[in-house]
């Protein structure tokens, strides 16, 4: 054990899109020997029980048909209850997962970490992993919860954060200016030589900027902004 | 080019979304990998086509409906990505481009986006976990706007 980030660290800056951050997510799982990691936003839970995950990485080829895009959790459920609360890292045992996680008979790691994280603007998400019990020791489970932290915050500033003053970027621009051309996503692509995933991605990256909430909304502000005439 | 015999499971597998991935290197060794890898989803179907160059890729997107391509970042006949990408694209194949390559740490990697391709993975991270986490998050999941 060193008290060194591990080397997949110097990937942070260059993470650009979700794939990036499932890839230093998944390393940091190998580094660690964690069997399964899991991103929740909690600030509409207790009163949605139905969380829908931000990031699962299945770190374990017998796992790889193990659903977690949505997790339902009772309002009773000790581990959850706990993250609402504490601001602090948490270790738990086999006996409290398996009688608050109803899928962990299926995994084989016997410990659970929980890492709480508050962003400035009061939103509110945990990590929930999976490990065995060489990986809880302290200062193990600290530099883990670490790493994690230093990825959560890039991750949150590129791709959740809502920005109060908005950038817009000369591609998405682009797409402003096409769309109020009345081209569709498909068209767009065809247009700038980009996939259409692509062209949805700036599209939503657009929405979020400019608070909108559908495309002619966003092309109705971006010409009252004089971001397009 | 080689096709998956993607009939052979069609009974238990047919509830789940059908994908057709175009993969593209110039080792067919890699081929066998591919397949190996796209054999164990549990949530689709993947139907792969091989094929080792970009002109055979070209004519793939000619012949039929590929939902993703998996593209090796150095072929034979073109230097990376940046040369055969916008030949991808402009056959109007608008749907995701990935980059395979067993180094992704060159600066111009850093560049992807600019060039077309929607992201890069290196060959020792790909597995059966990461290969199922692109397909639902580039091929599966599309998302469409309202007012589209």
């Amino acid at each position: 054990m060193t008290n060194h980030l591990p080397d997949c660290m110097s990937e942070l800056e260059r993470a650009i899109n979700r794939l990036d951050f499932y890839r230093l997510f998944k390393a940091l799982c190998v580094e660690f020997d964690v069997e399964l990691l899991t991103l929740f936003e909690m600030n509409n839970w207790p009163e949605e029980e139905a969380t829908e995950s931000l990031m699962v990485v299945v770190n374990s080829d017998e796992h790889i048909n193990l659903d977690l895009d949505t997790v339902v959790v009772s309002s009773e459920n000790e581990i959850f209850s706990d993250l609402r609360r504490s601001i602090f890292h948490k270790v738990w045992n086999s006996d409290q997962l398996s009688k608050n996680i109803d899928f962990c008979g299926q995994i084989t790691k016997s410990y659970g970490l929980t890492i709480p994280l508050h962003t400035q603007n009061g939103r509110h998400f945990r990590f929930w992993l999976m490990l065995d019990e060489k990986s809880v020791k302290t200062h193990q489970a600290n530099m883990i919860a670490l790493c994690l932290k230093m990825v959560f915050e890039r991750f949150f500033n590129e791709l959740l954060a809502p920005t109060s003053f908005p950038v817009i970027s000369p591609r998405e621009l682009e797409v402003i200016r096409w769309s109020s051309e009345g081209k569709t996503s498909i068209e767009i692509a065809i247009i700038l030589g980009l996939s259409e995933h692509t062209i949805n991605s700036y599209t939503t990256k657009i929405l979020q900027k400019l608070q909108v909430v559908n495309r002619a909304q966003m092309v109705a502000t971006a010409i009252r902004m004089g971001l397009i005439k | 080019m080689m096709k998956s015999d993607d009939q052979t499971n069609d009974s238990v597998d047919v509830a789940k979304p059908k994908v057709t991935i175009l993969f593209v290197d110039d080792n067919p060794e890699e081929f066998i990998i591919m397949q190996w890898l796209c054999n164990g989803s549990e949530h689709i179907r993947a139907n792969l086509v091989c094929v080792t160059d970009i002109e055979k890729a070209c004519e793939s997107l000619e012949a039929q409906n590929i939902d993703i391509i998996l593209l090796d970042n150095k072929l034979h006949l073109n230097d990376d990505f940046r040369t055969s990408v916008p030949v991808l694209r402009s056959k109007n194949f608008t749907g995701p481009i990935g980059i395979v390559s067993s180094s992704i740490e060159p600066e111009y990697f850093q560049e992807f986006e600019q060039y077309g391709a929607d992201f890069r993975i290196g060959k020792n991270e790909l597995d059966r976990n990461s290969l199922g986490f692109i397909l639902d998050e580039f091929a599966t999941n599309k998302r469409e706007f309202l007012d589209e």
